[in-house]
């Protein structure tokens, strides 16, 4: 009988236990758009002083100050994201278009979001500060290194 | 949290039937019949079940018993179960199919025939996994975690583990029982759909991350088909 007594402690033990999937602030999440701004006539790194840049769908400023690099949420519900890149008073619209690509991170996190790059479009305004644009790595799947090199 | 409880009030009572059943008993003069047949009943828990939850299945059992305190087990069933969690909506349905042997260590006063068992089972499912729509992982939480709508169906899906319970079965009338049964399940083998994956087995219940236990709960109600009598 005491042999029984055991096993039944030892069922009920394993029976109460059962752990809950969390998410760990550790798994990444969704990756954010990485530029970072180069001079046109060097073709370096630069800072970039009096930079504004808006979310127009939004009507949100995602940043204001001087940066070599800015991150960039895009949209996951559509696949166009529409920014307003201010240069001290000089005004230049910017759409990214892509797709995206759901990711499975784990139970307790679900799904982030991947984009694959399509095209970046300047529009031409006849006065644009930006030079060129040029996408180095179509694949936002995380950000350790910028995705897209701005030439002013 | 109602586990602990449920589990803690249930070892006390054990205790104490145990401990009861260490009198002698004496030996009768009249021979006692004692009946073997085939038993067939169902999982009433399931039925309970589909009016809290979303989920509508069904659970049937069946034992023969081949010594004075053994039997063979076969149970059947299907899940359909939508499960909502924080962050994902999924529908899984399939079916499942256990085989195994339960082994009644209760020593009956003559004339009674109730049970408490240990058991055993292999069971294995073959099911399908809807993902219907998820909330997209943002910490900064940027697009006011809209639902994303998918759909996607991954089918085809197996699974198969080993379960170990404890039940009780206690005859309510002629024939008819009434039972319970605990189990502890672990997972030997699943196929998991690519970029996504199982959080309900049929058969099985929950799946957990990096943990192959699970765990369920039978409410089993069962009639026995007298075959023999000896």
């Amino acid at each position: 009988m005491n042999f029984y007594k055991v096993l039944l402690i030892c069922f009920f033990i394993l029976f109460s236990c059962e752990p809950d999937d969390i998410c760990l602030e550790t798994y990444p999440d969704t990756p954010k758009l990485i530029i970072k701004f180069f001079d046109i006539n060097s073709q370096e790194s630069v800072l970039i002083n009096n930079l504004s840049v808006e979310d127009t769908d939004r009507n949100l400023v995602l940043f204001t100050g001087s940066t070599d690099s800015i991150s960039i949420p895009l949209n996951y519900t559509k696949q166009q994201t529409s920014l307003n890149f201010i240069y001290k008073t000089n005004h230049d619209k910017v759409y990214v278009n892509y797709s995206t690509n759901e990711a499975f991170v784990s139970k307790g996190c679900g799904f982030r979001m991947e984009y694959l790059l399509e095209n970046i479009i300047v529009e031409n305004d006849n006065e644009n500060w930006i030079s060129s644009l040029e996408i180095l790595n179509k694949n936002v799947v995380e950000e350790s290194n910028h995705h897209v090199k701005i030439f002013f | 949290m109602s586990k602990y409880f449920f589990s803690f009030f249930l070892v006390f009572f054990i205790n104490f039937e145990l401990s009861s059943q260490e009198n002698n008993i004496e030996t009768d003069s009249i021979l006692l019949k004692k009946t073997y047949g085939i038993r067939l009943g169902f999982d009433l828990s399931k039925q309970i079940r589909m009016f809290t939850e979303d989920y509508k299945g069904l659970s049937l059992y069946s034992d023969l018993k081949i010594r004075e305190d053994i039997f063979i087990v076969f149970e059947v069933g299907n899940d359909n179960k939508t499960i909502s969690d924080d962050n994902i909506t999924s529908k899984v349905n399939g079916s499942y199919y256990k085989f195994g042997l339960n082994y009644n260590f209760y020593k009956n006063l003559p004339g009674l025939n109730n049970e408490i068992y240990f058991g055993l089972r292999y069971g294995i499912s073959k099911f399908n996994n809807e993902l219907l729509s998820f909330k997209v992982y943002d910490i900064d939480n940027n697009w006011n975690n809209e639902s994303i709508i998918v759909n996607n169906k991954f089918n085809n899906l197996n699974a198969g583990w080993v379960e170990l319970i404890l039940g009780f079965n206690a005859e309510i009338s002629k024939n008819i029982y009434m039972g319970i049964s605990l189990r502890v399940n672990r997972l030997i083998n699943q196929k998991i759909p690519s970029n996504y994956t199982n959080f309900f087995i049929p058969g099985f219940n929950k799946v957990t991350e990096n943990n192959n236990f699970g765990t369920g709960i039978t409410y089993n109600l069962i009639y026995q088909i007298p075959i023999l009598k000896k």
